[in-house]
C-alpha cells in the first residue's frame, strides 16, 4: 500500500518536472536573446523615432519624422534598389555556382578530394584579406584588365562596380554554400540512384528527380543562410569600394554603419535598421511559405 | 569466327580507353575549374613576393621573376600576427561551446516537448534572425563597457553565445530522429537529459560538424565587435589587427598588405585541408545511419 503511494508520488513528481524541464532548457537562449538582441533592438526602435545626440543620449521624441524624412529622399530609394540589386545578385549568384560545383563532385572518384578542397577553401579565408587581392585583380593595371586587354578602373566605374563587389563577395560565401549541398547530395542512399540508372534515367533526370528533392532540406537551409547572409554583408563593400563611386554600392547596412559609427547619426541608422528589418522579414516569411511547399523530410 | 572475336575485343578495348580518356578529361576540367576557384589566392602570394618594380609593372605574370620574402621578415618583426591568430581561435572556441550548448537544448525543448510558449520561444529565434546584428552593435557596446567587459574574451563572445542558426540546425537535425528512437528509450527508463547526453548528441556529431564550420567561418570573419570591444593589442583578432596594420599607421606599401594577409589565412588553411575530409566523411556517414 505504502509501496504505492511512494510510487505515485514519484510518478508525480516525474511528471511536474517533465513540465518544467523544457522551460529550464530554454532559458539559457531565451535570456541570451532578451539581453543581447531584443534589449538593444527595443532600444534602436526607440532611437529611430526620436532626434539623439552623438553620445546616443535621446533628446526630443519626433514619432515616425525620421522614416518620412528617410522614404522622402531619393538616396533612400536608390539604396533600398541597391540593396535588393546586391542582395540577387550574391544569393542567386553563390545558389547557382554552389549547385554546380557541387553537383559536379558527388561522385566521389580516385583525387575528387583535390578539387573538392579547391572548391571549399574560400570558406577558410578571411574576407578582409582577400579583399586587397580582389584590389589587385581590379585595378587599371591589374590582372583583369590584363586579362581581357581593357583598361577600365573595375572599382571607379558606376557601372562596373556593383558588380565586381558582387564577385568579390560570391567567392567568399561559395565555399561554404558548396559544402553543405555536397553533404546533401551524397547523403542520398546510393541504392536509389543505382536503381534509377538501371531504369534508364539519364543524369539530368537524375539530378531533378533523385538528387535535389532527396537533398531539399539541405538546399532550403543553403538558401535561408545565402539570403540571410546577403543583405547584411557589407565587408567587401567596405573594403574595395566604400559604397561609391557616386554611391553607386551605396547599400543599406552600410549606412547604417556609417551613420552609427562615423557620422554619429543613431537616429538615422536606427531609422534604416528598422527599413532593413522589415524588408529581411518580408523575404523570411515567403521563404518559409516556399518550404512548406517544396522540402520533403 | 576468330577476326569476329578479335574485333570485338578490339571494340571493347576502344570503349575502355574512351571511358578512361572521359573520366581523365572530366578530372582535369574539375581542376582547371578549382584553379580558378583559387585564383584570388594565388594572386595573393603571387603578388606578396615580389620586388617593388614588378608590383608595379603592368600585365606581369604570375610566376614572380625575382621572389624576395622581405615583407614576410617585416611583418613577422612588426605585427603580432601569432597572438591575433590565437586570440581568433580562441574566441572561436568559445562560441562553438556556447552554441553547442544553448543549440542543444533549446533545440531538444522546441522538438520533443509540448510545451506553452514553445511557439513564442520559435519565433523568437526566427524573429531575431532577420535583426541586423551591426543595428544592435552599439547598444550592446554601452552594456559590454557598464560590465566592464571590454578587452575581455568574454566580452569578445558574450554576444554571440547564442546562434539562431546554431538552433535552426539542431532543430532540423532533431527533427529527422524517428520518434521510436525516444519512445524506445523511454520505456528502457532513460530520462530526458539522459537521453540527450547519450544518445542525441552522439548521433549529433555530423550536425556539431557543420555547425563547427559554420561557426569558424563566422567567428573568424567577425569584424565589427571585435574593433569595438578589443582596444589592447594582445586582446585584438586577425582581421582587427590585419585591418589596423593595412588601414592605420603602419601601411603604405601594397606588397606588405598581401604579404599580412596571407600569413593570415595560412593557419585557417591548413586547418581546414586537414579537417575538412574528417568534417564531410562524418557528416556523409553519421546521417546515413541515422
Amino acid at each position: 500500500m505504502s509501496d504505492q503511494q511512494t510510487h505515485l508520488a514519484m510518478v508525480k513528481r516525474k511528471k511536474k518536472r517533465k513540465k518544467i524541464l523544457p522551460y529550464i532548457m530554454v532559458l539559457p537562449a531565451v535570456v541570451a536573446y532578451a539581453m543581447w538582441c531584443y534589449y538593444p533592438f527595443i532600444k534602436s526602435i526607440i532611437l529611430s523615432m526620436t532626434v539623439a545626440n552623438a553620445r546616443g543620449e535621446i533628446k526630443k521624441w519626433v514619432w515616425f519624422d525620421n522614416f518620412i524624412r528617410l522614404f522622402k529622399s531619393q538616396e533612400t530609394w536608390f539604396m533600398i534598389r541597391n540593396t535588393f540589386e546586391f542582395a540577387f545578385l550574391i544569393g542567386v549568384g553563390t545558389f547557382i555556382i554552389a549547385m554546380c560545383l557541387s553537383l559536379l563532385s558527388v561522385n566521389k572518384v580516385k583525387g575528387s578530394r583535390v578539387y573538392q578542397t579547391m572548391y571549399a577553401i574560400p570558406m577558410a579565408v578571411s574576407s578582409i584579406a582577400v579583399a586587397n587581392a580582389f584590389k589587385q585583380i581590379y585595378k587599371k593595371e591589374g590582372l583583369l584588365n590584363a586579362l581581357i586587354g581593357g583598361n577600365t578602373e573595375w572599382l571607379l566605374n558606376q557601372d562596373t562596380a556593383m558588380g565586381a563587389v558582387a564577385v568579390a563577395t560570391i567567392w567568399c560565401s561559395v565555399g561554404a554554400s558548396f559544402l553543405f549541398l555536397l553533404v546533401g547530395f551524397r547523403n542520398v542512399p546510393i541504392d536509389l540512384l543505382e536503381s534509377s540508372t538501371v531504369d534508364g534515367a539519364g543524369p539530368i533526370r537524375r539530378i531533378l528527380s533523385i538528387l535535389i528533392p532527396c537533398a531539399s532540406p539541405q538546399i532550403f537551409f543553403v538558401i535561408f543562410l545565402n539570403i540571410n547572409g546577403s543583405f547584411k554583408n557589407f565587408v567587401m563593400i567596405r573594403q574595395l569600394t566604400g559604397g561609391g563611386p557616386n554611391n553607386a554600392t551605396m547599400v543599406l547596412i552600410y549606412d547604417v554603419f556609417l551613420n552609427a559609427m562615423n557620422l554619429g547619426r543613431f537616429e538615422t541608422a536606427c531609422a534604416e535598421g528598422m527599413i532593413l528589418c522589415v524588408i529581411i522579414w518580408i523575404f523570411q516569411r515567403i521563404q518559409f511559405a516556399c518550404e512548406h511547399k517544396f522540402v520533403v523530410y | 569466327m576468330s577476326s569476329n572475336n578479335t574485333s570485338l575485343a578490339v571494340r571493347k578495348s576502344k570503349e575502355r580507353t574512351k571511358r578512361r580518356l572521359k573520366s581523365i578529361l572530366s578530372f582535369a576540367f574539375k581542376v582547371a575549374l578549382g584553379i580558378v576557384m583559387i585564383f584570388p589566392i594565388v594572386i595573393m602570394i603571387s603578388w606578396s613576393i615580389r620586388s617593388d618594380v614588378e608590383l608595379v609593372k603592368y600585365g606581369a605574370s604570375i610566376i614572380p621573376h625575382d621572389p624576395t620574402f622581405r615583407f614576410y621578415a617585416w611583418c613577422f618583426e612588426n605585427l603580432n600576427l601569432g597572438r591575433y591568430i590565437l586570440n581568433s581561435f580562441i574566441q572561436f572556441f568559445i562560441v562553438f561551446a556556447g552554441h553547442v550548448i544553448t543549440a542543444s537544448l533549446t533545440a531538444y525543448a522546441l522538438v520533443f516537448f509540448k510545451f506553452k510558449g514553445a511557439g513564442l520561444v520559435f519565433g523568437m529565434v526566427i524573429l531575431a534572425q532577420s535583426i541586423p546584428g551591426d543595428v544592435n552593435v552599439v547598444a550592446n557596446y554601452i552594456t559590454v563597457q557598464r560590465l566592464g567587459l571590454v578587452d575581455t574574451f568574454f566580452g569578445l563572445t558574450i554576444t554571440s553565445i547564442v546562434g539562431g542558426m546554431a538552433i535552426f540546425m539542431m532543430r532540423q537535425f532533431y527533427l529527422t530522429v524517428p520518434r521510436e528512437l525516444k519512445e524506445a528509450s523511454e520505456i528502457d527508463g532513460c530520462g530526458d537529459i539522459r537521453f540527450l547526453m547519450r544518445i542525441l548528441m552522439p548521433i549529433s556529431v555530423p550536425t556539431y560538424a557543420s555547425l563547427c564550420i559554420y561557426d569558424f567561418i563566422g567567428v573568424y570573419n567577425s569584424w565589427l565587435w571585435p574593433l569595438m570591444v578589443t582596444n589592447d593589442d594582445n586582446m585584438r583578432t586577425v582581421q582587427i589587427g590585419l585591418a589596423r596594420a593595412l588601414n592605420g599607421d603602419v601601411y603604405d606599401e601594397y606588397g606588405l598588405v598581401l604579404a599580412a594577409s596571407t600569413v593570415a589565412i595560412i593557419p585557417t588553411i591548413i586547418v581546414f585541408v586537414i579537417a575538412q575530409e574528417y568534417l564531410i566523411r562524418g557528416m556523409v556517414s553519421g546521417s546515413v545511419k541515422g
